[in-house]
């Protein structure tokens, strides 16, 4: 079952799509939001394989949604859907971060090829990556299970999920800088600077430290006024 | 109006139709095609759909003509 974040704010046609994928095409449960704003808190929630979206929205566009997604996830398959067809809209949409459009009109069945395409595109890339464990230094990360264990020795750490969320994602960007602003954002909701959200970080991230300090070759370094980065030698 | 502010509520409304012609014939296709013949329901429901989008094009066509 392919989860799917519909974001579209025409209510008729979104709940078109939605039973179309679910009830005639089949293989999707999709989840729906009716702007940016709405589909950035569905994101975190629903963790969709694929994000289908317009672009024009009232309150937040879907150009200005995939950009935040994008600033910490590579991943996520993304497709505009929508009436936006210059080439400078076409430009906009890949810079923002999508992986395809697809042009109004259009019938779910279109979608549905453009995903599997774009799924078969994804999981070759990433072969290697054994059913979503994460592989840095001398650990593998079981985000799902929040569980690091040390390949070395086999001895398992138990994290919090929300401590295995940061270092999975710190992991998938390792040797790039995350933004503070980012984690905050994807894990504590909040898109401004908070003081008690960003010490609640602070705490998260010493927990990291303590949890990765037995493999010297991996580091867990805050970039002073940017973000942190997990920078590892592998 | 400015002739830029009268391209860009074009451009917005031409946009808008789209959105709705995309319901109106994703449910026209799919009435059409019989694989909503064994739901009565969902089919009405589409038919309902294809108006209420039709019915959103033809305001927008006549909010251009005041």
């Amino acid at each position: 079952m392919i989860k799917l974040l519909l974001v579209e704010d025409d209510a008729n046609l979104a709940y078109m799509e939605k039973n179309s994928l679910e009830e005639i095409v089949g293989g999707y449960e999709v989840r729906t939001a009716g702007n940016g704003k709405e589909g950035l808190k569905a994101y975190a929630e629903f963790k969709p394989d694929v994000i289908v979206s317009d672009i024009k929205m009232p309150e937040m566009d879907g150009l200005e949604m995939v950009k935040r997604i994008r600033e910490t996830d590579g991943d996520t398959v993304i497709l505009f859907t929508t009436a936006l067809t210059s080439s400078a809209d076409l430009k906009a949409g890949y810079l923002a971060g999508a992986n395809n459009y697809i042009k109004k009109p259009f019938m779910p069945d279109e979608i549905n090829a453009h995903v599997q395409s774009l799924m078969k595109l994804k999981y070759g890339q990433r072969s290697n990556n054994e059913s979503g464990h994460i592989v840095f230094g001398k650990y593998v990360l079981d985000a799902s299970h929040a569980c690091l264990t040390d390949r070395n020795t086999g001895n398992r750490k138990m994290l919090t999920q929300r401590e295995a969320q940061v270092l999975e994602l710190l992991a998938a960007n390792k040797n790039e800088v995350v933004r503070r602003e980012a984690l905050l954002s994807r894990f504590w909701g909040i898109e401004n600077k908070d003081y008690f959200a960003s010490r609640s970080l602070d705490v998260f991230i010493k927990k990291i430290r303590t949890a990765i300090e037995d493999d010297t070759s991996i580091e867990l370094k805050t970039i002073r006024g940017v973000g942190l980065m997990l920078q590892t030698k592998d | 109006m400015t002739n830029q502010r009268k391209e860009t509520d074009y451009r917005s409304l031409l946009i808008d139709f789209k959105s709705h012609l995309t319901a109106l014939l994703m449910g026209v296709r799919y009435v059409r095609s019989g694989k909503l013949d064994h739901n009565p329901e969902q089919k009405e429901k589409y038919l309902q759909i294809v108006e209420e989008q039709a019915l959103k094009i033809l305001q927008g066509i006549e909010e251009c003509e005041l």
